[in-house]
């Protein structure tokens, strides 16, 4: 990687546009967003973070299967991400403890991306950085609604 | 874990050995390690003006490769224009060194005189030209310093060649700086992956804050003091203060150097007013002020943060074991070292990320005894 000659097409772009929070950004923005991505390898059963670590970074999983539970919590609400979805996104938006545990269920490819390389995104490459926190607002939008209407559900249901 | 977590003594004294050593290995191999070290102060400088050209569509290695080509023309004109005039000051170098050192003796002497006149208690504790008939401490140091400066001189033209490796080396860094940081990321175990991410992000953070408040630092005081010293009518005031500004990146000692050049230029430069000598001083000191009080919670307000008492320790301690070269480098190195040694502390003491580490491994080995059963 780096000693390599020419350029190469890169697999990574196709995997990264599917991924909701780059959908909507373009081949050369995607390339910016890359080089500031760490990918890590995971074993089944491996944590990947603790609850109550410091947040520092958001994980998109590439392939494999990753469960976040939390202590004390019905299993039913752990929840698993599997390839293209992401997790521990609220790291990036506040320098706050880990609310759960993250672990590997299978050999698992994920991509950290740091909130502090996040932010040197929003200052020096401002219309990237809007775009995806755009598409996390929409989504946090979407677990807020999700959970709402749950909260309905059951208060319904009693 | 608290983020105001300190290193304690073991950490601390570990930091310490590994400064004194790095720096006395150092030593040999300075013809590098002054480049480096160069190129990394100018990487800091330049990398804001490389990121904007980056957002406005360039490619890193155009916007590198332009910044750099500019500077070095830059360096290119200001060499070619200069040149000539220095080559011309060689020959009476020697002689205009031995005048300044003589005129800053004769005031230091003065000085004594006028202090033993009005204090001759004082008269005891220094040596003067009357006692023993032996030739007096200034005549002795100017002969000294008379004798050595032609070669210090010509040691200092010995790095040039080296010296022309600080542009290579700060484009490289400027294109593939972050090509090798994601290299060096990856070989660190999962475990401690974001925590050591995080460290690093915040030392970079701080050494980038830390070089780029130390330029704009010695722009401010080359400014004051230059305008001052011109005000005054001294010789070559611009020239003088930006070695004087540079010289106060050295804390403690360099500035006690820096207050004796303006003594000795403005002692030959008016030789025979006394007063113009001590008003440089004076000068000097009110820049030092407005530097300590104003410009430096200005721009260096954020920097290494090490203790008065261990940085002029460690000054000695650079300059006991590396000479002149350890003087300049034993900050940075200690800065370093320090973080370093903070993050390694840190990463050993947390028996949660050692467990998880330990786990992770155990998971490996697992694997790989898959089917190996006796």
């Amino acid at each position: 990687m780096l000693f390599s000659l020419g350029k190469k097409k890169n697999p990574r772009m196709a995997q990264l546009k599917g991924v909701s929070l780059f959908t909507d950004l373009k081949l050369s923005q995607l390339r910016i967003v890359n080089s500031l991505l760490h990918e890590r390898n995971y074993l089944a059963n491996e944590i990947i973070f603790d609850e109550d670590d410091e947040g520092q970074a958001l994980y998109i999983v590439i392939s494999g299967k990753v469960r976040v539970e939390r202590v004390g919590l019905d299993d039913k609400k752990n929840v698993e991400f599997g390839p293209g979805e992401f997790f521990g996104e609220l790291a990036l938006l506040e320098d706050a403890p880990r609310t759960s545990t993250a672990r590997a269920t299978e050999d698992s490819v994920l991509l950290a991306l740091f909130r502090t390389e996040f932010l040197s995104l929003l200052e020096l490459h401002s219309t990237i950085g809007s775009k995806i926190s755009y598409a996390l607002a929409r989504d946090l939008a979407g677990k807020l609604r999700r959970s709402i209407t749950s909260n309905l559900n059951q208060k319904a249901e009693a | 874990m608290s983020k105001e977590q300190t290193s304690g003594p073991v950490v601390w004294v570990a930091t310490i050995a590994a400064t004194c050593l790095t720096i006395y290995l150092f030593q040999g191999i300075l013809w590098l390690v002054v480049p480096l070290l160069l190129a990394i102060i100018l990487y800091y400088i330049i990398e804001p003006v490389v990121e904007r050209l980056t957002h406005i569509g360039w490619s890193r290695e155009s916007a590198a490769g332009i910044v750099m080509g500019l500077l070095a023309i830059l360096t290119l004109a200001f060499a070619v224009v200069s040149m000539p005039k220095l080559v011309r000051k060689m020959g009476t170098w020697n002689h205009t060194i031995e005048v300044y050192i003589d005129n800053g003796t004769r005031l230091i002497d003065r000085s004594l005189n006028t202090i033993e006149k009005y204090a001759p208690i004082v008269r005891s504790f220094v040596p003067s030209r009357e006692q023993g008939g032996n030739r007096s401490w200034d005549e002795r140091f100017s002969e000294w310093a008379v004798a050595n400066s032609s070669e210090t001189l010509v040691q200092l033209f010995h790095w040039v060649p080296s010296l022309l490796l600080v542009p290579y080396l700060t484009y490289f860094i400027l294109v593939d700086g972050n090509v090798f940081k994601r290299f060096i990321v990856q070989s660190i175990p999962n475990a401690y992956f974001e925590k050591s991410l995080l460290l690093f992000h915040q030392i970079d953070d701080q050494v980038r804050r830390y070089f780029q408040g130390l330029m704009m630092l010695a722009v401010l005081d080359s400014i004051c003091l230059g305008v001052g010293l011109k005000l005054m009518g001294i010789s070559g005031a611009f020239l003088l203060a930006v070695i004087i500004a540079v010289l106060s990146w050295i804390p403690y000692v360099g500035s006690v150097i820096g207050c004796l050049l303006v003594l000795v230029v403005a002692a030959t430069d008016y030789a025979s007013q006394t007063w113009m000598a001590y008003a440089a001083v004076a000068l000097f000191l009110g820049v030092r002020l407005l530097d300590d009080f104003v410009f430096m919670p200005l721009t260096v307000g954020r920097s290494l943060h090490i203790h008065p008492v261990v940085t002029v320790l460690m000054i000695f301690v650079g300059g006991a074991v590396a000479g002149i070269s350890g003087l300049f480098l034993v900050l940075p190195v200690l800065g370093v070292m320090m973080v370093m040694g903070q993050l390694l502390g840190q990463l050993c003491t947390n028996q949660r990320l050692r467990a998880r580490h330990e786990h992770a491994g155990a998971l490996a080995r697992q694997r790989a005894q898959k089917g190996l059963t006796l």
